[in-house]
């Protein structure tokens, strides 16, 4: 029933999928944004994305406020494509690791190079960390340096796996219920009413996993700046 | 005195009420209304007079744009702002991105039906 079961390798433009993505994510503003209401499911939904923009805000260093508003834009794009890419026939664009990588690498970059320019010497400075030994100061800041230069790469590979993983697990789910329909009725139902819950589970992880992309953003201006 | 760019686009109808609203006449304003239309509707011309009726529209940009205006809050007070909405509005969210990307992948699945292996 589900893309999960799709096995087609869809080979498309970075590009494509972007403007598709992009395209489509002004449908939350239309459903799910109308603030004005105290009642009904847009007020359910409206209060659970507050409670992640108060959050976001809480985190983001005194110094850049501004930044939150792009991380904004990054955390609905990314929470609706996970949503889109447990529809039938909708190819998740989130499991492709270089459309992921586009937004991480671009917001760490503009970090770095933001926080390089304001303050070169607190900028360098931050990778020694406080009370390290004098005699381990170096192998600390290396240590630091790598774990900096890597958080692209862990960001987009954190929502890319488990992205896929969810995938892979709900095509499993229906490949099973397919083949036990032909040797056990009540076996494949009871893979079915499996598959529904976690297909429930899989909408919160989409949620979540926006969430934490958010968040970790939001973490990292604290540190520069 | 130069005019301002708000003031010449005021001038053109764009913010305000519209200038044929009348308060006393149409009762409380409601953005989804075309307060300055007297011509029959679309659904309810006949195919013989389309052509004019396409004919009599306004194609001034700011009216297109007036137009899309107005088709967003027919949606907006019709799916999204009404107290018990449910699940129609979470089922369109689903069916276009479902549409759009059953036609971009067409090529690839159109012949899923008919193969002999799946």
């Amino acid at each position: 029933l589900f893309s999960g079961v799709d096995y087609f390798f869809f080979n498309f433009s970075v590009f494509q999928g972007i403007f598709l993505i992009v395209s489509s994510f002004w449908i939350l503003y239309i459903f799910f944004f109308n603030y004005f209401l105290n009642f009904g499911l847009s007020y359910l939904i409206y209060n659970i994305f507050f409670s992640v923009f108060s959050a976001g805000q809480d985190l983001s260093s005194n110094n850049f406020k501004g930044w939150f508003y792009f991380m904004w834009g990054f955390f609905l794009i990314v929470t609706w494509s996970n949503f889109c890419g447990l529809l039938p026939y909708v190819y998740g664009v989130t499991t492709n690791f270089y459309f992921v990588l586009f937004f991480s690498l671009w917001g760490w970059t503009c970090l770095i190079i933001s926080s390089f320019i304001w303050n070169m010497v607190g900028f360098v400075s931050h990778f020694c960390p406080l009370g390290a030994p004098t005699l381990l100061g170096w192998f600390l800041s290396l240590v630091e340096v790598v774990s900096v230069g890597i958080r692209p790469g862990t960001l987009t590979l954190r929502l890319v796996a488990n992205m896929t993983t969810g995938h892979i697990l709900i095509g499993l789910i229906t490949l099973s219920s397919c083949y036990l329909f032909f040797n056990s009725y009540f076996l494949s139902f009871v893979c079915l009413i499996f598959l529904f819950f976690y297909l429930v589970f899989e909408v919160a992880i989409c949620f979540i996993q926006g969430n934490v992309y958010f968040m970790l953003f939001q973490s990292y201006t604290s540190e520069h700046l | 005195q130069t005019m301002g760019i708000l003031d010449a686009l005021f001038k053109q109808g764009v913010g305000g009420y519209h200038r044929n609203y009348d308060p006393r006449v149409h009762g409380f304003y409601s953005p989804d209304r075309n307060y300055g239309c007297t011509d029959t509707r679309l659904l309810e011309t006949k195919v013989k007079d389309l052509p004019a009726w396409l004919g009599r529209r306004n194609y001034n940009p700011i009216a297109i744009c007036q137009a899309i205006g107005r088709a967003y809050w027919r949606y907006n007070l019709r799916w999204i702002s009404p107290k018990n909405i449910g699940a129609p509005l979470l089922a369109q969210a689903c069916f276009f991105p479902m549409f759009i990307w059953y036609v971009v992948k067409y090529d690839e699945h159109a012949a899923e039906a008919h193969s002999k292996y799946h």
